[in-house]
């Protein structure tokens, strides 16, 4: 059961991260849809740990790269060494090559770092020197980045922002969570604590399950609608791009087999729709001026209360 | 004399030909033209929803606007229309009587809850 294998994934993280089931269930929609995602917030938040954690109950290999100004992307890619025994260059592998990266604080890497990454998100591909080598299935991108950070911090431009699957915005937990996770953290608590509870097969079969969801003529006409409406909008200068929506209709159809469903309804997507294209719009300055809008969000969701779905 | 006999019958009959119109049995409804009756009386009747919900956004609002119904039936029929709608499965045979009943019923219950201050 699929329902039931989502539980068990909710259980395991919630053993070391406390209070963050939805932005797990995001991670875990994400992954289906074999997207890759954002999450956003202030240091010490637990974004990393519950990076960790769902690396680790999802049975998958796992790298971490702490990005800094002073990286290459081979120390992200790889490169090519000189083997002195074989008398030849051979290609070394880089953390990317990995199930599930973690790329924490993203935007402190220089651009040329960045855009690196751009070829592994996108083809799951690495290429260097016109040698090519593909990245391992499933392969999946987690980073994180501190939105309050001006310097020494390279901000992600739009065409990087739009291979994000989602942005996650890991806010401050609430009093009662707040009070659990310091008692918790008083106790013995580790990530190796959590047990795997997908295997490499059974996750293959539910990649391969959510491919068979349907998507029906009307809601991919409900999903180009909003689209549309996003690019019509006066109160955006960016609306949602064709691979905003691809990525959208991918995600709707991971809620829906998450739900045990082989079709995806409006639901579904008014469900995830901002996650997906939150960092995709971009604000218009001049609405922002005046103080129609100061959160492309909740334009979005205007948008939606807008657009009729099929029903 | 005559004519007032002839025009009561011809009246009779016009009134018997306009009651007799109006209780003709309707022609059942299907699953679908239910539910577009349903999501007019939505519209109508509940007009702070916006033209973008959806079926659990609006059964949502129902319930906290106090509109009684049998709840629990009317999602495992909504699932089943869902699954035709969406799914493309055979149409449900069952159901269209709670849809439209509901639709009636919102039009009572919300006219009543807006007369006495609440609203949906």
């Amino acid at each position: 059961m699929v329902s039931e294998l989502k539980e068990r994934v909710l259980r395991e993280v919630g053993k070391v991260v406390i209070g963050r089931e939805r932005e797990t269930e995001l991670l875990l929609i994400s992954f289906l849809a074999r997207g890759h995602v954002l999450l956003e917030g202030v240091p010490g938040i637990s974004k990393t740990i519950l990076a960790k954690a769902f690396a680790r109950c999802m049975g998958v290999d796992f790298k971490r790269i702490q990005f800094t100004p002073d990286m290459l992307p081979m120390d992200m890619v790889g490169g090519f060494v000189f083997n002195l025994k074989e008398r030849e260059f051979e290609f070394r592998r880089g953390p990317v090559f990995t199930n599930l990266l973690l790329a924490d604080e993203i935007n402190r890497a220089p651009p040329k770092v960045q855009s690196a990454l751009l070829e592994s998100m996108q083809e799951s591909q690495v290429t260097v020197e016109g040698h090519t080598e593909a990245l391992p299935n499933p392969f999946m991108v987690i980073a994180t980045q501190n939105p309050q950070e001006f310097q020494g911090v390279y901000p992600l431009p739009e065409n990087q922002l739009d291979r994000f699957l989602m942005r996650i915005e890991v806010g401050y937990p609430n009093l009662s969570v707040e009070s659990s996770v310091i008692k918790r953290n008083l106790e013995d608590m580790r990530t190796e604590d959590i047990d795997e509870v997908v295997g490499k097969e059974e996750l293959l079969k539910m990649l391969d399950g959510v491919t068979r969801v349907k998507v029906s003529d009307e809601i991919v006409e409900y999903l180009s609608v909003i689209a549309l409406e996003t690019r019509r909008e006066s109160r955006l200068s960016l609306g949602a791009s064709p691979r905003a929506l691809v990525q959208l209709s991918h995600c709707a159809r991971a809620v829906a087999y998450l739900a045990e469903r082989d079709y995806v309804t409006p639901e579904d997507i008014k469900g995830i729709v901002g996650y997906v294209l939150g960092h995709r719009v971009k604000l218009n300055q001049s609405a922002v001026l005046v103080g129609t809008a100061n959160d492309p969000l909740q334009v979005v969701q205007d948008i939606l209360t807008k657009v009729k779905p099929p029903r | 004399m005559l004519l007032m006999v002839d025009t009561a019958l011809v009246v009779a009959g016009a009134i018997g030909y306009v009651l007799m119109k109006r209780m003709r049995p309707t022609e059942p409804f299907d699953i679908k033209s239910a539910y577009a009756v349903l999501d007019r009386s939505i519209t109508r009747y509940v007009p702070t929803i916006g033209d973008g919900f959806t079926w659990n956004e609006a059964f949502k609002q129902l319930k906290e606007a106090g509109v009684e119904a049998d709840w629990k039936k009317m999602e495992k029929h909504l699932s089943e229309y869902e699954a035709y709608r969406y799914g493309g499965r055979e149409a449900p045979n069952n159901g269209q009587e709670d849809v439209i009943s509901l639709a009636l019923r919102l039009r009572r219950t919300l006219v009543g809850i807006r007369a006495k201050g609440k609203s949906a």
